[in-house]
Formats: C-alpha cells, sequence, structure tokens
C-alpha cells in the first residue's frame, strides 16, 4: 500500500467521521437588552475547538457526535458553561449577563477571539465604555480621537479627527458605519467625530493584515456598529454639555421582536450666540454655527432565522449669517440684505437582511445609500426701497460631494470546526459631484449681468468586487487565514480590475505566546484631494480615471502576542508598506478654487512605511487601557515633486506614544486619563535665504527686486516642536430612582502645553529688531490650552 | 471660496495664541551658493556667495561674497584653477562650445562643491520668417513663425527677442548737442503656442489659480519629440529695460530724438535640462511665494554640498530682423559711455556733431 493509498483512507475516514457530525448553533446575546454580542467566543473544552460569533452575534459549530462542554464568553460578560449529549443538530442561543464590574477574567478554554488565539493581526477592539470613560476634548467623546491613541495611527494636526495610519493618508481609511461607507466623519473642520457614541455597539479597527472581505482602501478599516435596541424595555439617556446636547433611546417595538434606537445630537453654541450678535449688530445681524447628527436603527426578527436591520445616520455642519440692514441716503430708503450659508453632511442608509439557510450557513444581503454634500451659497441684494427699484444683485452657490448606491451579499459558511469561510459581493454605483460653482451678479439696466456655471460634470463610476476567505486551522498551534479579494472599477470607458490576495498566520508558541504574520495587497479607487494641513469639508472624493491611477498598497507584518496574565497582553508587531500611485498637490498648486482640471492639480508617486509597534494592553479589572509606543518612518516619492528625490510624508512621525488609562474607584467614581507624545510634524520651512543666478536677459519688468529666495532644501524639511498633551477626566455615578446620573468633569490639556499648529515667519517690531537684531521672527501658532469641560447626563 | 476659507482661520486664529520659537537661523545659514550660467561662445563666469539668515529680510541687502578656489574640468580633464577672494570668478580664455561637458570642483571654507552641465548644440532652426498683422486697434506687430527640428532625447528651448536701437537725440543739452543713445532691451514675448502653455498649464484653467506666465519663453520638446514643429509668437513693442519705441523716442535728454536703426535678434536657445529646470522653478517659487494656500515651491539646485545652479545654453540660433529709418555709418558715430540693466546692456554717450 503505497502512501497516496494511505491517505486516501484516512482522508475518507476523516469525511465519515464528519458525515456523522452535527452543528451546534445560535445567537449570542446580552441577557438584559438581547443585543447581539459580536465576536463572542464559543470553545469545546475536551476537543480544543471554537469559534466566534459574527457581525450579528451568530455562530455555527461542528462537532463529531458525543458529550461536550461548551463555554461560550466575552469580554465583561460571566462565561457560560453548557455541558450538552450532541446526537443531533442543535440550537444554543447564549444568553450573557454583564458583570457590575469588570473582575479579572475566568478564562474558560482558548479564548478563540482574542489577541493571543485570533490569526487577525493589528486589529484592536476599543471597548465603546472605554470610548466613554476617556477624557474628551470639551467633553464629546469621540470615536475616532479614541482610535488615534493607538499605536500605528497618527493624528495628524492638533485637535482634528484625521487618521494617518502606519503611513498612509487621511483617505486611505474605509470607515464603516453598519456597512455603510462614511466619506466625511468630521464635524467642526474635524475637531469632532460624526459618531455619538451612545448610538454604537461595537468599535474594530483595522490597521494591516486586512481579511478579504475589506477592499477599497489602503490602510486601515473602522468597523462601527450601532446598537439595535433593547429588546426587553425601553432604556435611554439623556447629556448635556458645554457644547452640545444629545440622547438616545431604545427599547422594543414589539417585545422581543422589533426593537428600536435612535440617538440625537446637536450644538448650541449659536441659539447661546444668536443674542449677543443681534444685540451688537442693532438688530440687523443673526449668525453662527452648529451640527447635529440624528442615528436611527430599526430591526425586526421573522423568525430565529431571519432578521431584518434598518440603520440611518444624517448629519449636518451649518454656518450660517443673515443681515438685513435699512439705511437711507439722499432722502431714499436703501435696504441691503445678506444671506450665507455653509454647510456639509452625510447621509447613510443600510438595510440588511439576515437569513440563515442551513445551521452552517449564514448570509446578511445589504442594501447601502450614502450621500456627502458641501454647499456654499451666498445672495447679497441692494434694493431701493423707495422706488422699489433693485440696485444690484450678487449670488453665489457651490455644490460639491458623493453619492453611493451599493448592493451586497455576505456569506458565512461553517462546513467543519477546521474552516470558517466566509465569500460574498457587492456592486456600488458612485457618483461623483466634483464642483460646480455658480455666479449670478445683476444690476440696474446697463449694468453688467453675469449668471454663468463653471465646474465639473457629475461623474458616473461602477465598483464591484468578489471575496473569498477560509480560516483554516491546521493544527490546534497553527492556523491561517487566506483569502482573495477580487475588484474592478468601471469609470470614463476605462476599467481597472485588481486581484489582491491576503494572508495571515498563527502560530501558538505556547499557551501565552503566539507569532503572526501577515500579507496584505490593497487597491483603493477613490482619492481625496485634500487641503496640506487642515480638514476642511472642501476635501473633495475623486474617482480613478483615465489619467489617475488607483492607489495599491502591499503591507507586510510580522508580530507576536505574549499574554501577560489573563487580562493583559503585550504585542509587538513590525511592518512595511510600499505604496504607488499615490496622490500629492502639484507645487503651487491650492486647494482653493473651482475643480475644473483637477487632474492637472496633481502629481502621482511612491511612498512607503515601516517601523514597530509596542502595546500593552488591560482589558479587564478595575485599571483598563493601553501603553502603546510606535516607532517608524514614512516616506514618498514622486518623479515631479521635489525634483524626484524622497521626502518625509507629512506626518511622518519618528517617535508616537500614547498612554489610555480608565480606573474605577467605585461604583460612584472614574477616572479616565491619556498622555500622548509624538515627535513633530515635518513641514516645508524655508531656512536661508540664497542669492539668484544673474541671468543676464531675465525679464524684469516681473519682478525687479526679487534678486533672492527662500531655501528650504526640501519638502517637508523642517520638523515643528515634539507633541505632547495630558487629558483628565472624572466621572461621578450616583443611582437614582429611575436610573444612574453621572457628572462628568474633564481637562483638555491638562497642563497647557503650546503644542504647533503651524509655524510662521513675522516681522519684527522695531523694539525687537533692536533687541535681536534680525528683521523676522520664528512664530508658533497654537489652538488650544487647557480647557475645561463639563457634562450632565443620565440613563435609565 | 478664499472668501470662506480666510473666515475660517480667522475664526482658528481667535481661538489660538502664539509664541516665539528659538530658531537656529545663524547655524542654518552661511551655506555656500554657487551660481553659474554659461553658454556658448560667451566668457564663462561664477559667482561664489553665502546664504543669509532667513529672519533677515529676504529682498533686501545683498548675498555676502565668499572666497574660494575653482577647478574647471573639460570633458573630464582640469583646463583651469583659479582662486577669487572676492568670490567671482571670470576665468580667461574659456568660451564654451557646444557639446562640451564642464565638471567645477570649488573649495571654500573647508567645503567642496561640484557640478557639472554640457552645452548643448545649436537649435536646428529651419526656417524664421515673420508676418505683418493688424490687430483689432489697428495697430501692425510683427508674428514670427520659426520652424524647428527637435534632436532626438529629451530637449529644453527657450525664445527671446533682444531689441537693439540706435537713437539720435538732436538737443541733448539744450544747446544743440546731438548725442547718440545706443541700447539693448528684451521684447515681451506673446504666444498662443501649446508648447509655452505647457510649462506651467495653469491647474486646468482653475478660475482661482491662474499660475504663472511663461515670461522666460521656456518649453520642452514633450510635444514635438524628434519632429519639425512651427512656432508662432509676436513681440509686444514695448521692450523690457529701458524705452525705445519709436514713436517716443526721448531719451537722455530735452530735444527731439529720432530712431536711427531697430534691430530685433531672436534668440532660439537650446537649454541643458538644468537651466530649463532652475528658470521654471525660479518663475514658479516668485508667483507662489507668499500665497498661504499653495504648495511650497522649491527653487532648482544641481550644486552638490551647496546651494545653486551651473547650467549651460547654447545661444547660437540668433536672427537679426533689422529696420534701418536713416542711413547711418558706425564710422562717424560715437556711442558714449555704457551702463548696465538687468533687462539687457544699454549704452548712453554723446558726440558732438552729426
Amino acid at each position: 500500500m503505497n502512501k497516496l493509498s494511505i491517505f486516501l483512507i484516512l482522508f475518507f475516514l476523516a469525511q465519515l467521521v464528519f458525515s456523522q457530525s452535527f452543528t451546534i448553533r445560535g445567537y449570542v446575546t446580552d441577557q438584559t437588552n438581547g443585543e447581539r454580542l459580536l465576536n463572542a467566543n464559543i470553545y469545546e473544552k475536551k476537543v480544543f475547538r471554537g469559534t466566534i460569533t459574527n457581525n450579528f452575534g451568530f455562530y455555527s459549530l461542528t462537532l463529531p457526535k458525543g458529550n461536550y462542554s461548551i463555554a461560550c464568553s466575552f469580554v465583561g460578560y460571566q462565561a457560560q458553561l453548557l455541558e450538552i449529549d450532541l446526537k443531533k443538530d442543535t440550537v444554543v442561543d447564549f444568553k450573557l449577563a454583564a458583570k457590575t464590574d469588570l473582575k479579572e477574567v475566568t478564562i474558560v478554554g482558548r479564548q478563540e477571539g482574542s489577541k493571543l488565539s485570533s490569526n487577525q493581526m493589528s486589529k484592536v477592539d476599543v471597548p465603546i465604555e472605554m470610548i466613554r470613560n476617556l477624557p474628551a476634548f470639551l467633553g464629546e467623546a469621540d470615536v475616532i480621537k479614541t482610535i488615534q491613541l493607538l499605536p500605528g495611527v497618527q493624528s495628524g494636526t492638533e485637535g482634528t479627527s484625521g487618521l494617518y495610519v502606519r503611513g498612509g493618508g487621511p483617505d486611505q481609511n474605509l470607515i464603516l458605519l453598519d456597512d455603510v461607507p462614511v466619506y466625511n466623519a468630521e464635524h467642526l473642520f474635524g475637531f469632532f467625530s460624526v459618531f455619538n457614541p451612545d448610538a454604537i455597539k461595537s468599535v474594530s479597527f483595522y490597521k494591516g493584515g486586512l481579511p478579504a472581505r475589506f477592499g477599497g482602501r489602503l490602510s486601515s478599516v473602522l468597523d462601527i456598529r450601532m446598537k439595535d435596541g433593547n429588546e426587553k424595555e425601553l432604556h435611554g439617556n439623556v447629556s448635556v454639555g458645554l457644547i452640545s446636547s444629545k440622547f438616545n433611546l431604545e427599547g422594543p417595538l414589539i417585545k422581543n421582536k422589533t426593537t428600536f434606537n435612535i440617538s440625537a445630537r446637536r450644538t448650541y453654541a449659536d441659539l447661546l450666540g444668536r443674542p449677543i450678535i443681534k444685540k451688537a449688530s442693532n438688530g440687523t445681524d443673526v449668525g453662527g454655527y452648529f451640527f447635529h447628527d440624528y442615528n436611527l436603527k430599526l430591526s425586526h426578527k421573522f423568525s430565529d432565522r431571519s432578521r431584518l436591520y434598518l440603520s440611518a445616520y444624517t448629519g449636518l455642519d451649518k454656518a450660517y449669517y443673515r443681515s438685513d440692514s435699512k439705511d437711507t441716503r439722499n432722502n431714499e430708503q436703501i435696504q441691503e440684505k445678506t444671506k450665507f450659508d455653509l454647510g456639509w453632511g452625510n447621509i447613510t442608509t443600510a438595510l440588511r437582511w439576515n437569513y440563515l439557510f442551513s445551521d452552517k450557513l449564514f448570509v446578511n444581503t445589504t442594501f447601502t445609500y450614502s450621500n456627502y454634500l458641501f454647499k456654499v451659497n451666498e445672495n447679497t441684494t441692494n434694493k431701493n426701497l423707495t422706488t422699489g427699484v433693485k440696485n444690484n444683485e450678487f449670488g453665489l452657490d457651490y455644490q460639491s460631494g458623493i453619492q453611493d448606491y451599493a448592493a451586497k451579499m455576505d456569506f458565512d459558511y461553517f462546513p467543519s470546526p477546521n474552516h470558517r469561510v466566509k465569500f460574498g459581493g457587492s456592486f456600488t454605483n458612485h457618483t461623483f459631484k466634483p464642483g460646480i460653482l455658480a455666479f449670478m451678479e445683476s444690476g440696474q439696466e446697463n449694468a453688467s449681468k453675469i449668471d454663468t456655471a463653471f465646474g465639473n460634470p457629475d461623474i458616473h463610476a461602477q465598483e464591484f468586487y468578489a471575496y473569498l476567505e477560509d480560516n483554516i486551522e491546521l493544527s490546534p498551534k497553527f492556523s491561517i487565514n487566506l483569502g482573495l479579494h477580487s475588484s474592478g472599477f468601471m469609470v470614463d470607458g476605462k476599467f481597472y480590475p485588481s486581484l489582491q490576495p491576503r494572508l495571515s498566520l498563527r502560530y501558538l508558541a505556547s499557551d501565552k505566546l503566539s507569532l503572526k504574520a501577515a500579507y496584505s495587497k490593497m487597491s483603493q479607487n477613490i482619492h481625496l484631494l485634500s487641503s496640506s494641513t487642515i480638514n476642511l469639508p472642501t476635501d473633495l472624493w475623486l474617482p480613478t480615471t483615465k489619467r489617475i491611477k488607483p492607489q495599491i498598497s502591499h503591507q507586510f507584518a510580522l508580530g507576536g502576542v505574549y499574554q501577560v496574565k489573563p487580562g493583559i497582553d503585550f504585542s509587538i508587531e513590525g511592518f512595511y508598506k510600499s505604496m504607488d500611485n499615490l496622490l500629492e498637490y502639484k507645487e503651487g498648486a491650492s486647494f482653493v478654487g473651482a475643480t475644473t482640471g483637477w487632474e492637472d492639480k496633481v502629481e502621482m508617486g511612491k511612498g512607503w512605511s515601516y517601523g514597530a509597534e509596542f502595546l500593552l494592553q488591560k482589558t479587564t479589572g478595575k485599571t483598563t487601557g493601553w501603553i502603546g509606543y510606535t516607532l517608524s518612518k514614512a516616506e514618498r516619492q514622486f518623479d515631479n515633486l521635489n525634483f524626484g528625490e524622497k521626502f518625509y510624508a507629512r506626518y511622518d512621525r519618528r517617535h508616537d506614544i500614547s498612554v489610555v488609562l480608565n480606573h474605577r474607584f467605585s461604583d460612584r467614581f472614574d477616572l479616565g486619563l491619556t498622555w500622548v507624545y509624538g515627535t513633530g510634524n515635518a513641514v516645508t520651512l524655508p531656512t536661508q535665504i540664497a542669492g539668484v543666478a544673474n541671468i543676464s536677459t531675465t525679464n524684469i519688468m516681473s519682478y525687479p527686486y526679487q534678486t533672492s529666495y527662500e531655501y528650504f532644501g526640501e519638502r517637508n524639511n523642517y520638523r515643528m516642536p515634539s507633541y505632547h498633551r495630558m487629558d483628565v477626566g472624572f466621572n461621578f455615578h450616583k443611582q437614582k430612582k429611575h436610573g444612574i446620573r453621572t457628572w462628568s468633569l474633564g481637562f483638555y490639556n491638562v497642563y497647557s502645553r503650546q503644542n504647533p499648529f503651524f509655524l510662521m515667519f513675522q516681522e519684527n517690531s522695531d523694539e525687537e529688531k533692536a533687541q535681536t537684531g534680525k528683521d523676522r521672527k520664528l512664530s508658533q501658532i497654537s489652538l488650544f490650552p487647557i480647557i475645561p469641560s463639563i457634562s450632565y447626563s443620565f440613563k435609565f | 471660496m478664499k472668501k470662506y476659507i480666510l473666515l475660517i482661520l480667522v475664526a482658528w486664529s481667535l481661538l489660538s495664541c502664539e509664541k516665539d520659537l528659538k530658531f537656529d537661523d545663524e547655524g542654518l545659514a552661511n551655506q555656500l551658493v554657487l551660481n553659474s550660467i554659461i553658454s556658448s561662445n560667451k566668457d564663462f563666469s561664477a559667482s561664489l556667495t553665502k546664504t543669509r539668515s532667513i529672519l533677515e529680510n529676504s529682498y533686501m541687502g545683498s548675498s555676502l561674497m565668499a572666497e574660494g578656489t575653482l577647478d574647471i574640468y573639460l570633458n573630464g580633464e582640469l583646463i583651469k584653477n583659479v582662486n577669487s577672494p572676492t568670490g567671482y570668478f571670470t576665468p580667461s580664455g574659456i568660451k564654451p562650445k557646444a557639446g562640451d561637458s564642464y565638471r567645477i570642483v570649488i573649495n571654500s571654507n573647508g567645503k567642496q562643491l561640484e557640478a557639472e552641465t554640457t552645452i548643448p548644440k545649436k537649435t536646428e532652426v529651419i526656417s524664421i520668417d515673420t508676418t505683418t498683422v493688424k490687430n483689432q486697434y489697428n495697430s501692425k506687430f510683427l508674428i514670427y513663425t520659426a520652424t524647428l527640428k527637435d534632436l532626438v532625447g529629451d530637449d529644453y528651448y527657450r525664445i527671446l527677442i533682444t531689441k537693439e536701437s540706435l537713437i539720435l537725440n538732436k538737443n541733448a543739452d539744450g544747446k544743440g548737442t546731438k548725442k547718440y543713445y545706443l541700447n539693448t532691451s528684451e521684447k515681451s514675448i506673446r504666444s498662443e503656442d501649446p508648447v509655452f502653455n505647457s510649462v506651467y498649464n495653469n491647474f486646468g484653467g482653475d478660475a482661482f489659480n491662474t499660475g504663472p506666465e511663461n515670461d522666460y519663453n521656456i518649453f520642452p520638446d514633450d510635444y514635438i519629440k524628434g519632429k519639425e514643429y512651427s512656432i508662432q509668437f509676436h513681440a509686444n513693442d514695448y521692450g523690457y529695460g529701458n524705452y525705445s519705441d519709436p514713436f517716443y523716442p526721448v531719451i537722455g535728454g530735452y530735444g527731439d530724438s529720432e530712431t536711427i536703426y531697430i534691430r530685433n535678434v531672436v534668440h532660439v536657445q537650446h537649454l541643458s535640462k538644468e537651466f530649463y529646470t532652475y528658470l521654471k522653478y525660479l518663475k514658479l517659487y516668485f508667483h507662489y511665494q507668499g500665497n498661504p494656500f499653495s504648495e511650497p515651491v522649491p527653487v532648482f539646485s544641481n550644486i552638490k554640498n551647496g546651494i545653486g545652479i551651473f547650467a549651460g545654453f547654447n545661444d547660437d540660433a540668433q536672427f537679426m530682423f533689422e529696420k534701418i529709418y536713416r542711413p547711418f555709418s558706425m564710422d562717424t558715430i560715437k556711442v558714449e559711455d555704457s551702463g548696465y540693466n538687468n533687462g539687457g546692456t544699454y549704452y548712453y554717450g554723446s558726440i558732438g556733431g552729426n
């Protein structure tokens, strides 16, 4: 009998064994509110087989006939153990009870979803409670600001919500809210993100080793899931802060069948400021700024096998100004009216239907709509009220944005304990609105009349992808996640196909140490034409075109996780990422202006980043949080920038440290603290003045006096001073008759560090000139000194 | 749109606070700057200066000269070694020729700077013609059509028109003294030809960002690779430098003036890549400098261990168009003292008589 025959016999015996196997499947939910728990761990202790719940709390575990001890656990919940005599397919729904405090965990078997055992590397699940309890700018708990505290993630400029992940740009992050891409996740120029933590159930962040089910961005995926709503009873939360108030209400519409979850938030600085502005202008002027956002989620359970979800988000930022003044000139009354609105906002909607085809096959069908619109409108009229004649009128209207319709299907297939297969596909119809600017000007007779519009028409593009990934347990120690993501992008008659292999490996060297490696190729067909220094709503999403190619990246990561003790992990990851077809503005180009010919404003080039990330994380106990350190380098090379020489990326940051702590002293008092340190951002700053060559025939009419120029060597040649800041927050809770009230007191930048926002040269005063002997000085502009905040919330 | 962006910045500045930073301007300054533009059949020259502190007023004051030693290598062979205590190098007997490759090495203050360039071949101009046309105001002007044959490889060109005119002032001092003035200047060229517009392309016609004018009239051969190509351009009759319009020829005195002749010389220069890049970025730099919304523009440098430019060009393709208003003989005319103007060289003087 040769080896092949032995192999075939063993193979068929294995099949025979599995043909006598049965499947345990079900959902893992929160006992109190019925909320489904994602990535909960289900593990069989005797045969060392396990799985985790999917994004809808579903699991499926196939085992041979026999007696088993099935454990179900999830961080923050009491584990459950179930003895089962498996002799037929069985439905087991685990209903876990939340722990009153996060005591040190009791480990029940191997944690399938834990960092130690998961194939997935470079992923962090941030507990929503952690986000809520950490100190925040003006008391507004912020998902993205918390993500910025993770190693490998840079924050861009002071206070803003940009994510720069492992040397990538702010456009390279796929931000998903219930599976819908959010294109502009920022309120107030990035000082706040659009996600209201009250409406959110889970936050998962992938910065490398991206599974095949994700695509379309080079650097990261931020997967945010909204709460379904309490199945059992009505609950809510009301919060009043310095700049905004918000509420959240959730509960059953039909008990254990239909739920809702609704949240709303609005700032009110404009409402408070309105009387002041009105008084200062003698009643003629009104102006202000506000943002608001609303989240709604409905879910309905048709049966154990079928469930429907509707999620919606809408948010708006708006700055406005109105003026209506009357004046008497030459015995005639003249009225001057001005109306100005500047606004931007997103609408996202997802309709999702879960259906369990069999005990092993779960399918989710999703239809999504996403719209981002930026709009400016101004109208000024001057009218003679005595004669009724309109003297002149000026109008300006500008709009830009992006709109998507998409449909997708995702399958979770659990053929055997050794395999967890995911496959699916998606189709998206994009409409890019690169900006139309319309002017209107009219006056009295004989005066010039203008009524014109210029800009680019809408661009339509179609994008699709299909993926297949298999999480394979080759042995109890060795597992692999193998995947392929295939995408296509059709624009302007041009088709860009892409095949993107993904691979993750995990080797359990011991019960406490696992070693991991990952490779992912990513392709990105849309680009963000963004300002160089600040996040503005004018930033434009634009498609790959005939001239502008898709961005491509290859990322390799290697690392390990060491479990110091249960609930405390120490991980190290090294990464190398190369990127092609990155976009940067041309030298001299400006983000201001109409977008006609935007392709002429940009250059395409390459980028590299590499580094090491260290993370010590504690997820249980009275003290939770992490200490992270990143050592990294990010470079760019563009043939037509910096004369083809390499230069540092704008947010290249050699050292980045973050300390994030949350300590619960008692049920009545907890404290949050963050401290961040980062090497100064790279900026282009002239450092000396050099003489111009004498070109005898230069056209001197243009610049007859300029015989020297400011020299800066290379792009991003200078480092700003380093950035560091500490924020502290105190939360005081008290149980009341109908719920818990919390007073939160916070201090942003507690030691009032003047961090650099930008640098500039300024003329010295005569006195300063006399003192220093210099004509100019280098000044640093900082944004925020210590900023206290206070908020009150009541949870019922 | 700028208005709104400015509003945002103003709003931010209300929140912001400011502090002065310590800046090691002196430590960063005093780097060596070597500038040398050489052309065919013209004397070789170079200047060595030092950078100034960025905290000085950028456009005031002159560069600080630096002492140094210059080695000139022609096609790999050392042909000259000169020392200059002033930083001006004018080595005698070196007139670059087409195809010559020069490498220069400068030693100054313990530092060694190096750079190299090649004098390109003479531009192959097949023909150059002029046509007189009238504009909408019924004024006549000349349109030039230069047909050139692009060479193999990457080439860079520049069109230049210099103007030389001899002016007679019949009563320069109010006492009947006649004076002759010979002045030269550069004429302003205008063209709709796409080769000129391709240099800066003005960001796709962005209404808010029109980009710089191609004042140096430079262009690469991207659109004409290896082909014959006819470029049309015209020159405004007002020149840079000083005024020499035949209709307003009063110069250097009080009396009536008369134009003796006007010579326009069209130069079709063949530039080295270094020179083209330097001119292109110099113009971009000055155009966008000080604009807070623009990406920074660097000025090109090809000096190893230093700053500046060492670049060659070929200026052998010159075509003269002359109009004589009155017969003259240079044998009987004495043009007096000469002066220098950045836009060109003009001479003035006086003779008694004629």
